[in-house]
C-alpha cells in the first residue's frame, strides 16, 4: 500500500482526481433521486387520485339511490392513504352522508353535496400539484445535476492547472537545470520548489552537481599540477649549467607556487650552505643577510635532518616555534616548508619556501613540492655530472696535449743524435752498428708518428685542428711523403709505387695535412701487406677535382666492418688477430683533414685480396673556398 | 774574412748542443745561449747573421725575443728561424723567416740555414 505523505505528488493527484469523482458520484445520486421522486409522483397521478375521485362520485350516486354508500368511501379513503387532509375531507362526508340517512333532513344532502364538491376540488389540486411537482423535479434535476457536472468540469481545470502549476514547472525547472549543468556550468544549482518528490530530486541534482564540481576542481588541479611540473621539468632540462638550473627553479616555482620567497640552499661538507639561489615576490622585502647564510642552531639542525633523512619541514606557522628558531632568522616569515634535494640517495640541498602572509597549511602542496623537488634535484644531479665530464674532457686534452708536447722534445734529441751517429759525426760506422741504428731510426719514427697522431687528435677535439690554405702541388707532397716513409717501408721491403699523371692542377691545401693523409694512407697500406709487396699511389685528374688513390693487395678488411673505419680508435678485427700495430686514429685522421677540405675519402676492400682507399680533393681551380 | 754566425736560444741543453754541432761542422760560427735574455744581450753585443730561436723559454718567451730584435735597430734585420715544438700558436705575431717543428732532422735545419744565409764562408769560397 503505498503510503501518502503530505505534499507528495501522490498525494496532490488525490486530492486532484477525488474532487470530480465525488462530485460526479453526487450529480449520479442527484439525478437518481430525482428520478425517484418523479415515478412516485406520476404513480399517484396515474393510480391513486382518478381511482379515490371514481370512488368519490360512486359513493354519492350509492347515496342518492340509497345503495351501500360507506363502501365506496371507505375504499376512497384506503386509497388516499397518508394524505391526513383528503382522509378529514373523506370522513367528514361519511359523517354528514350517514346523518342524512338517519335524519332524512334536506340540509343534511345539500351540506354532503358541498362536502363531495369541496373533495372534488382538494382531488383536483392534488393532481395539479403532482403534476407542478414532476415539472419541477425534472427542471430542479436538470439544474442539479448541471450545475455539479459544471462543478466537476471547474474542479478538472483546476486540477489540470495545479499539476501543472506544481509539477511540470518545477520539472521543467529541473530539466533546464540539468541540461545547464551538462554544458558545464557546474556552479548551477535549483531551488527545491513543488511537490516533495520533485524537491527531492532537485535536491540530488544540486548533491550531485556539487559533487561533480569537486571532481572537476580536483581534476583542474591535477592538470594545473601537471602542467606546472613540466614547467619546471622544462626549464630546468633545456640547462646544463647547475647555477642557471637553480636560477630557472626559483623563478619557475616562485609565482607558480603563490609563495613569498623561493630558496635554494646546497649542501656542503660543512651541512647546509649560505643561500645559493633566491627569488622573492614583488613587494616582498629581500632576506636580511643574516638569514642569507648558514642556517644556526636549531634550524640548522632541523634542515640538516631534512636533508639526511629525506623528509620535508613543514611550518605551518613560524610564531608557534618562538621558542625554537631563533628571531633573527625567522624574520618575517610566517610559514615555511623545507623540502630536500635528493637524486638516487645524493643529497644535493634544500629547496625551502616562505610565506611572510602565513600561518599557511602545506599539507595540500607539499606532494606537488616533494614531486618538483625531485625534478630538479635530478636536473642538477645530470648538471653536476656534466659539468665533471666536461671537466674530464678538458682535462684529458690539456693531459694529451701536454704529453704530447714533452714527448716532443727528447723525441728530439733522439732524432738528432741518432742521426748525428748515422752522418759519421762520432767516427765511421761498422755495418752492424749502422743497421742498430736503423732499428732505432724506424721506431722513432713510429714513436714520432704516434705522438703526432695523439696530438692531432687532441687538437681535433679542442677545435684547433685548423689547414692553413694555400696552393699545392700534390706531385711535391707524394715526393716529401716517400722521403719520410723510407724509414718504415725500408724494414719491411715494400715498393712504393707512385704513378702521378702530368698536369695534375695545383691543388688549395695545407701541404703538410696532405702529406699526413699520404702518410697514413701509405703506411697503413704497408702495415696490411705482406713484406715485400708493393704498395701504389696514383694520382689523376677527374674533371676539376683531384683524386688521390692508395691501393694495396695486403689482408682487406671484412665487410662489416667497414663503415667503422674512420671511427676514431676503430681497429679491425684482422689487425687485432695478428697483432699489428697501431692506435686506430690514422684513418680519423685523413677523414678530418680531407674533411677540411671539402674532399671525400672512400674504401672498396676485399678481404685477403687487397684494398683500395681513395682520396677525392677539389682542385684550386674550383676553389680556393675560405675554411675555417 | 769571418764565417757567417748563427745564434742559438734554445733552453735544452741537449738540443742545444745538437745544433751547435751541426751547424759547426758546417763552418758557421756559433754561439748558443739557454734563455731569452741572454740571446738579446749576446745579439746586441755581436749582431749574428742568423737566430734560431726556441719559442718556449724560461723568462721571456721566443715571440717576445723576436719582437724585441726587431726593437732594437742594430738586430732589426737579423732574420729569425723559429725551431720549436709549438707548430699550432695563433701566431706570427712577429714576421719571421721560417719555421721549423720540432723533432726535426738536422738536414732540414740545415738546408734552412743554408737557405736563409747561405754558406759559411761564401766570400771566401
Amino acid at each position: 500500500v503505498p503510503v501518502l505523505r503530505a505534499h507528495s505528488v501522490a498525494r496532490m493527484l488525490q486530492l486532484a482526481f477525488g474532487v470530480p469523482i465525488a462530485c460526479i458520484l453526487l450529480a449520479g445520486l442527484a439525478g437518481l433521486g430525482a428520478l425517484w421522486r418523479v415515478d412516485r409522483s406520476m404513480a399517484e397521478l396515474a393510480d391513486r387520485l382518478p381511482h379515490i375521485r371514481e370512488h368519490n362520485a360512486a359513493a354519492l350516486q350509492a347515496l342518492l339511490d340509497g345503495e351501500d354508500f360507506p363502501q365506496h368511501l371507505l375504499e376512497a379513503r384506503e386509497l388516499a392513504g397518508g394524505d391526513a387532509e383528503l382522509v378529514a375531507a373523506i370522513d367528514e362526508q361519511l359523517a354528514t352522508g350517514t346523518r342524512w340517512l338517519e335524519e332524512d333532513d334536506r340540509r343534511l344532502l345539500d351540506a354532503y353535496r358541498t362536502l363531495d364538491a369541496e373533495t372534488t376540488s382538494l382531488l383536483d389540486h392534488r393532481v395539479t400539484a403532482a403534476d407542478a411537482d414532476v415539472t419541477r423535479t425534472f427542471a430542479l434535476s436538470g439544474i442539479g445535476v448541471g450545475a455539479i457536472a459544471l462543478a466537476a468540469a471547474a474542479c478538472g481545470w483546476i486540477t489540470a492547472t495545479r499539476a501543472t502549476r506544481r509539477v511540470t514547472q518545477p520539472l521543467d525547472r529541473l530539466r533546464n537545470i540539468v541540461s545547464h549543468l551538462g554544458e558545464g556550468h557546474l556552479s548551477a544549482r535549483v531551488v527545491p520548489d513543488g511537490p516533495l518528490e520533485i524537491r527531492e530530486l532537485a535536491e540530488s541534482i544540486n548533491d550531485l552537481a556539487t559533487h561533480t564540481e569537486l571532481l572537476q576542481f580536483l581534476h583542474r588541479e591535477r592538470l594545473d599540477r601537471e602542467k606546472l611540473q613540466n614547467h619546471v621539468a622544462r626549464r630546468v632540462r633545456e640547462e646544463l649549467d647547475p647555477n642557471t638550473i637553480l636560477e630557472r627553479c626559483v623563478e619557475a616555482l616562485g609565482p607558480a607556487l603563490e609563495v613569498d620567497r623561493v630558496v635554494i640552499r646546497l649542501l656542503d661538507d660543512d651541512g647546509i650552505g649560505p643561500v645559493h639561489s633566491v627569488w622573492v615576490a614583488p613587494g616582498v622585502p629581500p632576506m636580511p643577510d643574516v638569514q642569507r647564510g648558514r642556517p644556526t642552531g636549531r634550524m640548522a639542525q632541523a634542515f640538516l635532518d631534512s636533508v639526511l633523512r629525506t623528509e620535508t619541514v613543514a611550518i605551518d606557522d613560524m610564531s608557534m616555534f618562538e621558542e625554537v628558531i631563533p628571531a633573527d632568522y625567522r624574520g618575517d616569515t610566517r610559514a615555511l616548508l623545507a623540502v630536500p634535494l635528493a637524486a638516487a640517495a645524493n643529497d644535493v640541498g634544500l629547496l625551502i619556501l616562505h610565506d611572510v602572509e602565513g600561518p599557511r597549511a602545506w599539507s595540500l602542496q607539499a606532494p606537488l613540492i616533494e614531486g618538483l623537488a625531485r625534478d630538479i634535484a635530478a636536473a642538477l644531479a645530470h648538471a653536476f655530472a656534466y659539468q665533471r665530464l666536461q671537466e674530464l674532457d678538458r682535462e684529458k686534452a690539456t693531459f694529451v696535449s701536454s704529453v704530447s708536447h714533452e714527448l716532443r722534445t727528447p723525441l728530439t734529441s733522439i732524432i738528432g743524435y741518432v742521426e748525428m751517429l748515422a752522418d759519421g759525426d762520432a767516427g765511421p760506422l761498422q755495418p752492424e752498428q749502422r743497421q742498430l741504428l736503423d732499428v732505432v731510426e724506424r721506431s722513432t719514427v713510429r714513436l714520432l708518428t704516434l705522438i703526432e697522431d695523439l696530438l692531432t687528435l687532441s687538437r681535433i677535439e679542442s677545435g684547433s685542428f685548423v689547414s692553413s690554405f694555400a696552393e699545392v702541388d700534390l706531385a711535391a707532397v707524394l715526393d716529401g711523403a716517400r722521403e719520410a716513409l723510407e724509414p718504415v717501408l725500408a724494414g719491411r721491403d715494400i715498393r712504393l709505387e707512385l704513378t702521378v699523371d702530368d698536369g695534375l692542377p695545383p691543388l688549395w691545401a695545407d701541404a703538410g695535412q696532405l702529406e699526413r693523409v699520404v702518410f697514413n694512407l701509405v703506411s697503413n697500406a704497408a702495415k696490411f701487406s705482406p713484406d715485400g709487396a708493393a704498395v701504389s699511389v696514383q694520382a689523376y685528374r677527374d674533371g676539376d677535382d683531384v683524386v688521390l688513390a692508395v691501393v694495396d693487395r695486403g689482408i682487406g678488411i671484412p665487410l662489416e666492418e667497414q663503415d667503422k673505419l674512420f671511427t676514431r680508435f676503430f681497429r679491425s678485427s684482422t689487425s687485432t688477430s695478428m697483432a699489428i700495430q697501431g692506435t686506430g686514429l690514422g684513418l680519423a685522421i685523413v677523414r678530418t683533414i680531407v674533411e677540411q677540405h671539402q674532399g671525400a675519402v672512400s674504401v672498396v676492400s676485399v678481404p685477403n685480396a687487397g684494398t683500395t682507399v681513395r682520396v677525392v680533393l677539389p682542385s684550386a681551380v674550383r676553389q680556393p673556398m675560405e675554411v675555417r | 774574412v769571418s764565417p757567417s754566425s748563427v745564434l742559438v736560444i734554445e733552453d735544452d741543453a741537449d738540443i742545444r748542443n745538437l745544433l751547435v754541432t751541426r751547424l759547426a761542422r758546417l763552418d758557421y760560427r756559433v754561439s748558443a745561449v739557454p734563455t731569452g735574455e741572454a740571446g738579446l744581450e749576446a745579439a746586441r753585443a755581436d749582431p749574428p747573421d742568423l737566430v734560431l730561436l726556441d719559442l718556449l723559454l724560461p723568462g721571456i718567451d721566443g715571440w717576445e725575443v723576436a719582437r724585441r730584435l726587431r726593437a732594437e735597430p742594430c738586430t732589426a734585420t737579423v732574420p729569425v728561424l723559429v725551431v720549436s715544438i709549438v707548430d699550432d700558436d695563433a701566431g706570427d705575431e712577429v714576421e719571421v723567416m721560417g719555421r721549423v717543428a720540432k723533432p726535426f732532422r738536422a738536414r732540414d735545419v740545415e738546408s734552412m740555414v743554408l737557405a736563409l744565409i747561405g754558406p759559411a764562408l761564401a766570400e771566401g769560397a
